[in-house]
């Protein structure tokens, strides 16, 4: 148990190139930050700098009281587990579990106790005698995590535990480590590139992008208010749909038009605009496919779209189609609010026309990114 | 029941010319020893002769070779040698291997490709200078045999290159779990990645145990003019000689029997492990 900091940490390369680029965070006690982004973003490297198993360029990383930079893994008492689970093929599940506190020099009948207590909650009791080639997949990561746990170490670190898993054990491995979390009380860092998980998980979400942050905050404020277009786009599925908006003011107020369509902006939003020392006239507006609501062709302020692909996927239908100002424009409509009827004519329709749940809309910066109502928001880096 | 489908005479006739080929090679390579092994059981003389079958059958030469000549006393040095060798050498080649296997430094590759070439140039072209550099510490003629460890100990190394391709084939991942499990550098050797290395482990103990026990170049130049220091390749090829040869001859192929147990004992015993540990070195180089 206890709280990290990292200040400006850096990992640049011996071939110079920069991995991570001044990674600021401070994770509080007994939170869960989960570390987010597409391959190559630096997430698993600052993962792997809080563990000491890759050098720190730059910054100070500090777990409880102590600054760890040049620490050894072993003296920063943590624990880790990797996707590829890395047991000790020769040892059986019971010594993989035992083989930290055995080097610690505890006694055996306190290291029995606390193996079989970790087993006891990770439900593999029973599998304490076989050798991990014995072992199913899901098995392995148990014991990965068991003797992670057992230690009782002051920061979890886990990278990307689940990527090896089949999609329906990954979902109950996640269950399990929600519920894991609820029984072990500490500190975990979380590494993923599935935008699912770290919603589900983290209690914030620190997404990265070319070895920079983009965004940390809690998943609700992640998901309703961006901090620039790669975060919007990054969370939810199917991603937030983009259009070129044109900002006007209107009396009081400012208003953005895609088209002819006219749009409120919500009161936030609005306020910020306010606050601009220039207020740009192109913008980006993003909303997400489940804002856009079907209607008449005629309806005020609607946008009419061309209809290119229908998916039905059961409980939702996904529209996709092409409008004024975006190229891509996805509609995600609710099948269980259409009788079967509406359902066909809907599949069959080669146009669809919608209006937009105004107080969910957000507007982004043009050239770079930003969100135009949340202060500090990062700019996209560019290649 | 499975059928199999016959085989059509076409396929009959190559697959029966090639073991045809094969025993044929096979009895080619087997006629020295055992004409080595007639040899040794020759009872009516020691001189070289022209028939191979024995006239009279005996053990007299393995008498004359354990008794009345300094066989033994080769036998042992050639044994301290190839033992003390096959310890050191493993734990020299082991160590190097796992360090350019998982440590990242400056030089490293500059370090391994060094080797790599050096490696190519036959050992011989330094004998002179590696001569008057033993001579200087004392290790040549009647101390040949720490000399000699010394030699083949300290360019170990730079047969890291098959036991660093197993090494590569152990997830980096493994030693990472285990540091972070509380363990130092040595104890991830020794405890996680030398259980899961037994084939490689075999395999460069035997290596490093049959070079020095036929090795005759640098044997034969260290102990030069030393009887007592020959090792048994070097003392056992005295007796070739033109005025030793009639007299020897038989007790030299006697000498020969001997040299070749130790050898097909330790191939016979570790076989298995031997092929694992080539292939899984060459699996991923």
């Amino acid at each position: 148990m206890a709280e990290v900091s990292l200040r400006n940490v850096r990992k640049q390369y011996e071939n110079g190139f920069v991995a991570v680029h001044s990674f600021n965070l401070e994770i509080k006690d007994k939170e869960f930050i989960v570390l987010v982004g597409p391959s190559g973003c630096g997430k698993s490297t600052t993962l792997r700098m809080i563990a000491g198993l890759e050098d720190i360029s730059g910054g100070e990383i500090i777990i409880g009281e102590n600054v760890v930079n040049d620490m050894e893994p072993k003296d920063r008492d943590i624990a880790m587990v990797f996707q590829n689970y890395a047991l000790y093929p020769h040892m059986s599940v019971y010594e993989n579990i035992a083989f930290g506190l055995r080097l610690r020099k505890v006694p055996n009948d306190e290291i029995h106790e606390k193996v079989c207590n970790a087993a006891e909650i990770l439900g593999i009791t029973e599998l304490l005698g076989r050798k991990p080639k014995q072992l199913s997949g899901g098995q392995r990561q148990r014991v990965a995590i068991g003797r992670a746990i057992v230690r009782v170490p002051k920061v979890f670190l886990m990278d990307e535990p689940l990527s090896n898993l089949d999609a329906k054990l990954r979902n109950q491995m996640r269950a399990e480590i929600i519920m894991l979390r609820e029984k072990i009380q500490t500190t975990f860092v979380y590494v993923t590139h599935d935008q699912t998980e770290a919603m589900t998980l983290g209690d914030r979400i620190v997404i990265m992008k070319d070895g920079f942050v983009m965004q940390v905050g809690t998943p609700q404020e992640l998901f309703s208010r961006p901090g620039n277009i790669f975060v919007a786009g990054f969370i939810g599925t199917p991603q937030m749909n983009f259009f070129d908006a044109v900002l006007r003011k209107k009396g009081n107020e400012y208003k953005a038009y895609i088209g002819e369509a006219e749009i409120s902006l919500p009161s936030d939003i609005q306020r910020a605009v306010e606050r601009l020392s220039a207020v740009p006239e192109k913008v980006t507006l993003g909303i997400r496919p489940e804002n856009l609501i079907i209607c008449d062709d005629n309806a005020p302020n609607s946008v009419r779209a061309e209809i290119k692909v229908t998916e039905m996927m059961g409980s939702e239908i996904h529209i996709h189609g092409e409008c004024f100002g975006s190229k891509k424009v996805i509609i995600k409509v609710q099948a269980s609010d259409m009788t079967e009827e509406e359902q066909t004519e809907l599949l069959k329709r080669s146009f669809v026309s919608f209006t937009l749940r105004e107080r969910t809309i957000n507007l982004f910066d043009v050239d770079d990114g930003r969100n135009l109502a949340v202060e500090n928001a990062v700019p996209v880096p560019k290649r | 029941m499975v059928r199999y489908k016959s085989k059509s005479g076409k396929e009959r006739f190559i697959l029966g010319s090639i073991y045809v080929f094969l025993i044929t090679l096979c009895a080619i390579w087997l006629i020295p020893f055992i004409y080595l092994v007639f040899q040794a059981f020759r009872g009516e003389s020691t001189a070289m002769v022209t028939y191979v079958i024995p006239k009279e059958w005996s053990l007299r030469n393995f008498e004359i070779l354990l008794t009345e000549t300094k066989f033994l006393q080769w036998y042992f040095n050639t044994l301290v040698i190839a033992l003390a060798n096959a310890v050191l050498q493993t734990i020299i080649v082991l160590c190097v291997a796992y360090a350019l296997s998982r440590m990242r430094f400056k030089g490293r590759r500059f370090i391994m490709n060094a080797m790599l070439v050096l490696g190519m140039f036959p050992g011989f072209l330094s004998m002179i200078a590696t001569y008057f550099i033993l001579k200087l510490f004392g290790l040549t003629s009647e101390n040949s045999v720490p000399g000699l460890i010394l030699i083949y100990a300290a360019s170990s190394g730079m047969g890291y290159y098959i036991a660093k391709g197993f090494f590569d084939t152990i997830p980096k991942s493994l030693d990472e779990a285990a540091r972070i499990d509380g363990a130092s550098r040595s104890r991830v050797f020794f405890r996680i990645i030398m259980p899961m290395a037994k084939p490689i482990i075999i395999y460069t103990i035997m290596m490093a145990f049959i070079a020095p026990w036929g090795d005759f170049m640098y044997a034969s130049l260290i102990s030069f003019g030393h009887e007592d220091a020959y090792n048994v390749a070097v003392g056992l090829y005295k007796w070739l000689d033109k005025e030793h040869i009639n007299s020897y001859f038989t007790i030299f192929c006697a000498g020969g029997l001997f040299v070749s147990v130790p050898i097909t004992a330790l191939f016979m015993s570790l076989q298995k492990y031997y092929v694992e540990g080539v292939t899984g070195g060459a699996v991923k180089g």
